[in-house]
């Protein structure tokens, strides 16, 4: 079926020139150097939890202490190709580190909060598909919770070790697929590797892809599914798609928007095929089993996944249009409750994103102009690259702003291989040039390139998340990992303890996560139950009314677990609960502690746990009709 | 392949199955489990890839595609997804690939890894320093995880209730004071109930216990922690108490 092949024909020949030159002295040095980058991410989280300081200007820095000399190594030509390769796996592993040290014991955003509540249910009951109530759509692709859990009871390590051993593999496979597939279509392990240096400048890379999350497998199976298929010998049969369909229906079990995004990319892959006339054997074919794979999950995840889409897509779509009619209230580099990105950041994401900009413009018209030399699989990838603006442009609006970022990984494939094709290529002009008139370094460009990387990566880290999302410290109010303190957690730890499992809670955001990953109860939701958000809210967030006692008997709510720091500030993410919460969009002070704990007031109910912060009321006393 | 190599890769199968199935120290099972599934999935990708970065980028993907595979196939079993189904999943798959590559020839030469290490001495050195480095992180983050889990804490909830007893709990981390628990109903005929002075000196690692308040009417109980020198109703609990008594009006 398949076998070891030569590369197929690749665009513009950039050939490697260094396979069999020793390491070079640098080498040494630079792998202590990225652990010393490490070091100093653990140090500030050390910091942030200790004294709950946070340093942004050190951050990044020690960010750019793993970086920039990796970068610098990789790129030099005095680097066996085997060793850049290696290089480039062991800085994604160290950034890949550097989330692990932030929070080292558990699990702290919201999407890993809400798969470690999914791989805990297939862990205590051995079967998958059961319905997460706040995420219903995520229980229908498990993928990452069966390779976890699969993990945890193969190795015993606990459930938290076993997901990033999950994460440690999936950052190899993301790293050394786009590698291998740059250098089948380019030719040249240096270009292939700047082509990956550039794809960790993309905002997922640093945050979302290295969380506990469905995504963070996706992604590097889609890359590896597109891999396993150029890996597949032109002359096999029909029967040599089986590795290839294997891999895809694993994708598919896992995400989505990245199954969804590989059929559209085979999709336009065979179009471009059509169009160059270089036909790739049996692409149609795996096209038209991949939709099928897709359509049969979707049809298995229908009741909860196509709302889930058409909702991400509508609520883009209506925040676009009332950003053109000028009615949209989003503000960039600033959160609802006032923070806001400091003036450096600020210039450094839009300095990164212009930077980015300038050099593709040259770089794809360079491709374009010579597309009849450019593969098929070229011309999807320089498609990809022209859809970069659609990144920074959907930061305009929150809505779209969660499918830009997304769509982020695909479009920096695309960004990765025009640049790393124009470079080399304008490098090598160049170094002719210079050969013929004998002065100027060769030093020079290379350093503009490291240093334009690095200034890109801290402009894609910067553009991922705000300061306060990337590690711990102080708490804030309804701002996701920084929210899930001690408190919180001992809150959950009780719930699990004392009330019976599956219970019906309400809670805000985060307390709702903790209750359900931590304390074992089902949280009242409208994705799950069909229940409305505004009165399930007012239960948390609303002075008294009648309608209340209503809704809790209606929706059967038995618990209620109200945070009263929510009273001290507005929410960092903008809802306390959801969207749709009461006062969405239009609050301008949060609740009072009165309005939280109105419970107090009601007979019937009991407060049954009080920490000083969080206070968790049993509703199931209270005078229900019949 | 030879025998003997046959031999103790069936062996090293075996080891992992046992450790699986006993569920043994993750310092045991992971290492070993981890050179299984690298020895396993070595033999199985080997006539597909070209160089060291293939053979790598293919164990490691087709690893996470098999998993979810099986995952998925274990999961229309009637048993499910177990330690015991994912042993035996082990044991099939392990089993399978040594016999569908029983004819494979071995690819590492031991004189090549012996060249290797003596070109690259000096490099691995400087890699031994990196890992070092990175456990010296690995720690330092985790102190921060005990001194973050250590602050102070002080919460009070309830246990259980009875017609005569109301069980509550204070939970304490890093927290030292003189408390008193005090309960108190709407109901006239209620007595006011006042603890003897609770003396709480947790220290980082914590620790709870329980107290009995006692109740003698039925009706919305309001029971406080008040610090003896300091606030009243630090921490408050409210528990509805249904006492069955003679007199209903008691």
């Amino acid at each position: 079926m398949y076998s070891a092949t030569r590369d197929s024909v690749s665009d513009f020949a950039l050939g490697s020139s260094s396979r069999s030159r020793p390491l070079t002295p640098w080498a040494g040095p630079v792998i202590l150097l990225v652990a010393v980058g490490a070091l100093g991410q653990a140090w500030l989280s050390y910091e942030g939890r200790t004294t709950g300081a946070s340093y942004p200007v050190l951050f990044y820095l020690t960010l750019c202490i793993i970086f920039t000399p990796s970068a610098a190594l990789i790129l030099s030509r005095k680097l066996p190709d085997n060793a850049k390769v290696w290089f480039a796996a062991y800085m994604s592993l160290a950034l890949l580190a550097t989330r692990f040290f932030q929070y080292p014991s558990t699990f702290a955003y919201h999407d890993e909060l809400v798969h470690q509540a999914i791989a805990m249910s297939i862990d205590q009951t051995g079967h998958l598909f059961h319905v997460n109530s706040i995420l219903p759509e995520a229980s229908f692709y498990p993928g990452m919770e069966i390779v976890t859990t699969a993990l945890q009871h193969m190795t015993g390590l606990s459930l938290h070790s076993a997901g990033w051993a999950m994460l440690a593999l999936a950052s190899v496979v993301s790293t050394l697929a786009i590698i291998q597939l740059m250098r089948r279509i380019t030719g040249s392990v240096t270009a292939a590797c700047l082509a990956a240096l550039i794809y960790a400048c993309n905002q997922e890379t640093l945050y979302f892809n290295t969380t506990f999350s469905y995504a963070s497998l996706a992604v590097p199976l889609a890359f590896f599914c597109i891999y396993v298929f150029t890996l597949r010998p032109k002359s096999a049969k029909i029967y040599g798609l089986i590795p290839v369909l294997a891999v895809f229906v694993a994708l598919a079990a896992t995400h989505h928007l990245t199954s969804l995004a590989v059929v559209i990319l085979l999709w336009g892959w065979n179009r471009s095929t059509q169009i160059t006339g270089r036909r790739v054997p049996q692409l149609a074919v795996f096209f038209a089993l991949s939709v099928l794979v897709l359509l049969l999950w979707t049809w298995l995840a229908r009741r909860y996944v196509i709302s889930y889409m058409s909702e991400t897509f509508t609520s883009s779509a209506v925040s676009i249009e009332k950003l053109i009619n000028g009615e949209s209230s989003h503000k960039l580099f600033s959160t609802p409750a006032g923070y806001k990105t400091p003036q450096w950041e600020v210039i450094v994401s839009l300095g990164s994103v212009l930077l980015i900009v300038i050099i593709l413009i040259p770089a794809a018209w360079y491709v374009i102009r010579r597309w009849r030399l450019v593969t098929a699989s070229g011309i999807v990838l320089t498609a990809a690259a022209l859809a970069y603006p659609a990144i920074p442009l959907g930061h305009l609006t929150v809505a779209s702003s969660e499918v830009a970022d997304r769509a982020a990984p695909f479009i920096f494939i695309g960004v990765g291989y025009v640049v790393a094709i124009w470079w080399f290529r304008l490098l090598s002009t160049q170094h002719k040039a210079r050969e013929a008139s004998s002065n100027g370094s060769r030093r020079r460009p290379m350093l503009a390139l490291v240093l334009g990387l690095t200034f890109c990566f801290v402009g894609g880290g910067i553009l991922g998340a705000a300061d306060w999302e990337t590690g711990p410290g102080n708490y804030m109010v309804s701002a996701d990992n920084r929210s899930i303190d001690q408190l919180a957690l001992a809150a959950g730890f009780w719930e699990a303890a004392n009330i019976k499992p599956h219970s019906r809670a309400v809670s805000d955001r985060n307390n709702s996560l903790i209750a359900q990953s931590y304390g074992g109860l089902d949280v009242v939701t409208p994705a799950a139950d069909g229940v409305d958000e505004g009165a399930i809210s007012n239960l948390l967030l609303r002075h008294l009314a009648s309608s209340d006692i209503s809704t809790v008997c209606t929706d059967h709510v038995q618990f209620l677990i109200a945070d009263a720091r929510l009273s001290t500030a507005l929410p960092e993410v903008g809802v306390y609960v959801d969207q749709g919460e009461y006062l969405d969009g239009t609050r301008t002070a949060p609740p009072t502690v009165a309005d939280l704990t109105k419970f107090d007031q009601v007979a019937g109910a009991e407060r049954i746990y009080d920490d000083g912060a969080i206070r968790i009321f049993n509703l199931e006393g209270l005078p229900c009709p019949g | 392949m030879s025998r003997l190599e046959v031999f103790l890769r069936a062996v090293l199968n075996a080891c992992i199955l046992v450790t699986i199935a006993l569920g043994l120290s993750a310092w045991i099972s992971t290492p070993l489990f981890l050179a299984g599934v690298a020895v396993t999935g070595e033999l199985a990708v080997r006539p597909y890839a070209r160089n060291a970065v293939d053979r790598v980028l293919l164990i490691c993907g087709s690893t996470i595609v098999a998993l979810i595979l099986i995952g998925l196939f274990l999961n229309l079993t009637p048993w499910g997804l177990t330690r015991g189904t994912w042993a035996f999943s082990w044991l099939v798959v392990s089993s399978a690939v040594l016999i569908w590559r029983r004819a494979s020839g071995a690819s590492i030469a031991a004189d090549r890894i012996r060249r290797y290490c003596a070109r690259h001495w000096l490099t691995g050195l400087y890699g031994i320093a990196a890992v070092a480095i990175f456990v010296v992180a690995g720690i330092i983050a985790m102190s921060g995880v005990r001194a973050w889990s250590q602050k102070p804490m002080l919460a009070f909830s309830l246990v259980s209730k009875n017609s005569s007893v109301v069980v509550v709990r204070i939970h304490a981390v890093s927290t030292n004071g003189t408390y008193r628990i005090v309960a108190e109903s709407g109901n006239p005929h209620a007595h006011l109930y006042s603890s003897p002075a609770i003396l709480v000196s947790a220290g980082a690692k914590g620790e709870a216990f329980n107290e009995s308040v006692p109740v003698n009417v039925s009706g919305r109980w309001t029971i406080y922690l008040n610090a003896i020198n300091g606030s009243t109703g630090l921490r408050v609990l409210i528990v509805n108490v249904l006492v069955h008594s003679r007199f209903p009006n008691l």
